[in-house]
């Protein structure tokens, strides 16, 4: 495991300040929740003086009324936007950047086979994207906790896990570009992520395709659907892990293909 | 015995030449120099034997077995140094250094200190605040730590100041003498000559002279100076006569074949003086270059 160990300690810097970024923009956003859920207070007020159109509003405002609701939507945003372009930046550049910095030449000097090369660095990526996850976790937990919030752990967990298992497949589906085109950047690994983050939002937005949601990681992810479910939606996170291994499966196969410099 | 054996190599990016049809053999404890201009196909020829690259057509063999169907077991004997030694910024040298003898799985540790001590190399600076002739020195150290058979250098010297270069050819000199084959690619046309047992030219991507060093030395043309000629086109005429270079009056012309007839040829021409000098081992390589010039003129 030696590459996976050198590719985590050389990015050890970025995955540090990228996650306590992220946590204290979430820890901040957990301390703003007494605000925010008395200014909820006094909006269902206003909605129950407003007849039938104040109830669809209330139904629709609903989750920020609850801790959690308030938590995933937050965590949505920040964790899930911030973990995708991390995410698709390691995919994206995991052997396009080795190649583009040239010191692939002394890497593949070495007696270490194209497919070893490749399992080292998809699991120094996996294992950086677990790392920022459980310590954006552990402090958001910590915090909400010293807040006195009242919520269930299995939501908070279950929000985050959805969240994980998209970052981890964006990060395969990437790291196929990545392996197929010579040239390509973090660039069009992030432009992949947001791409399946607009499938989404129009999945959503137009019944009629609706069924994009089978194609995006993103699907999975509403932290509002986890909390109404209690669960996640494992057909979609099927679907995702079954396109996250097609995807791996391909990087193989090409990267063996290719030639390494 | 044959160490690298090439046959037939061919390799194309996409429409545009690499090599084509390189034959080669490298035997143990044999230095060969490999020569070409920019764009030769020089680097081309070292990843593709090293297996970098997959060739259109043809074959390499290292210690008998094929480099692409066995490359992590030849690996683990060969050192390779590129010409850019380009490593991962943010490391240390030691770093790099532990890293690269990790991945062999081999404990290179004393070899790496006698090799930083003897090329003065410090450790403790990071990759990206080195310079060129310190990249350099890591990369050969990285090459050399494990004790190859069979080493492929790319311009090894370029940047390296002569007490270094000097301190790099002894190294060289000494895991020689233990039987290891060693493949130079450079520029440096003297330094093949003095450290090399043979030379390959390679010119657009096929190699064009393929000798010992003491066969280019006698190659068996003459640098011929003849002074105040009155009849250049004469001497021109000799058969045997090559590459020409007129300055005023003054003839500068390459010879090769029976001095007997040249001398007899010029008896009727007249001239104030004459300089015949036998050609080294870097005018004899100098005559393919300039054999592409006049080719290309």
């Amino acid at each position: 495991m030696t590459i996976m160990w050198s590719e985590v300690k050389r990015g050890k810097k970025s995955l540090l300040i990228l996650s306590f970024s992220l946590a204290a923009m979430l820890a901040l956003c957990i301390a703003l929740y007494p605000l925010i859920e008395m200014q909820m207070s006094m909006f269902e007020d206003m909605m129950g003086q407003m007849g039938s159109l104040g109830e669809m509003m209330e139904a629709e405002s609903l989750m920020y009324a609850t801790y959690i609701g308030y938590y995933g939507a937050e965590c949505e945003s920040l964790l899930g936007m911030g973990g995708m372009i991390y995410a698709a930046y390691l995919g994206a550049s995991a052997v396009s950047k080795e190649i583009k910095m040239k010191s692939s030449e002394f890497l593949f000097s070495h007696p270490v086979s194209k497919t070893r090369i490749l399992t080292e660095k998809i699991l120094s990526s996996s294992l950086r994207i677990v790392i920022l996850n459980v310590i954006i976790a552990i402090i958001a937990l910590s915090v909400s906790a010293v807040m006195g919030e009242d919520f269930s752990v299995a939501d908070f967990l279950l929000i985050h896990l959805a969240l994980l298992i998209m970052q981890l497949e964006v990060l395969c589906l990437t790291f196929c570009v990545s392996s197929f085109f010579k040239s390509s950047g973090a660039g069009i690994g992030i432009a992949i992520g947001f791409g399946l983050y607009f499938l989404d939002v129009i999945s959503a937005l137009v019944e009629q395709v609706e069924f994009l949601k089978y194609i995006t990681p993103f699907g999975y992810t509403h932290s509002m659907t986890i909390v109404a479910d209690g669960g996640l939606d494992l057909v979609l996170i099927g679907l995702g892990i079954l396109y996250g291994a097609l995807a791996l499966a391909a990087s193989f196969i090409l990267f063996k293909k290719r030639d390494l410099v | 015995m044959s160490v690298l054996k090439a046959t037939g190599l061919t390799k194309y990016y996409g429409k545009f030449r690499g090599i084509e049809n390189v034959n080669l053999t490298l035997n143990e404890g044999e230095r060969l120099g490999f020569i070409g201009q920019n764009g030769a196909g020089k680097s081309t020829f070292i990843r593709t034997a090293l297996g970098y690259l997959s060739p259109n057509s043809g074959s390499v063999e290292i210690f008998g077995k094929n480099i692409y169907e066995n490359r992590e077991e030849i690996l683990a004997d060969v050192g390779y140094m590129s010409s850019e030694c380009l490593f991962y910024k943010g490391m240390k040298v030691k770093e790099v250094i532990s890293f690269s003898a990790k991945l062999r799985k081999k404990d290179c540790s004393k070899e790496a200190k006698n090799l930083c001590d003897r090329l003065e190399l410090d450790t403790s600076k990071k990759v990206e605040q080195l310079s060129l002739g310190n990249r350099k020195k890591l990369g050969i150290v990285c090459a050399i730590q494990h004790n190859p058979k069979l080493y492929f250098f790319d311009e090894p010297t370029s940047g390296l100041d002569p007490v270094m270069q000097k301190t790099f050819f002894d190294i060289l000199e000494e895991k020689s003498r233990q039987g290891a084959a060693i493949l130079l690619s450079s520029h440096i046309l003297g330094e093949i000559g003095r450290f090399c047992t043979g030379a390959a030219v390679i010119r657009d991507g096929n190699i064009i002279a393929y000798d010992t060093i003491e066969n280019f030395s006698k190659a068996g043309y003459k640098i011929i100076k003849l002074f105040n000629v009155d009849d250049i086109q004469k001497v021109c005429s000799i058969n045997g006569v090559f590459n020409p270079y007129v300055e005023g009056q003054n003839l500068y012309v390459s010879f090769r074949g029976d001095i007997k007839a040249f001398m007899s040829g010029i008896s009727q021409v007249g001239f104030n003086d004459i300089l015949i000098s036998d050609t080294d081992f870097e005018e004899a390589v100098m005559q393919y270059y300039y054999a592409k010039e006049a080719q290309q003129r």
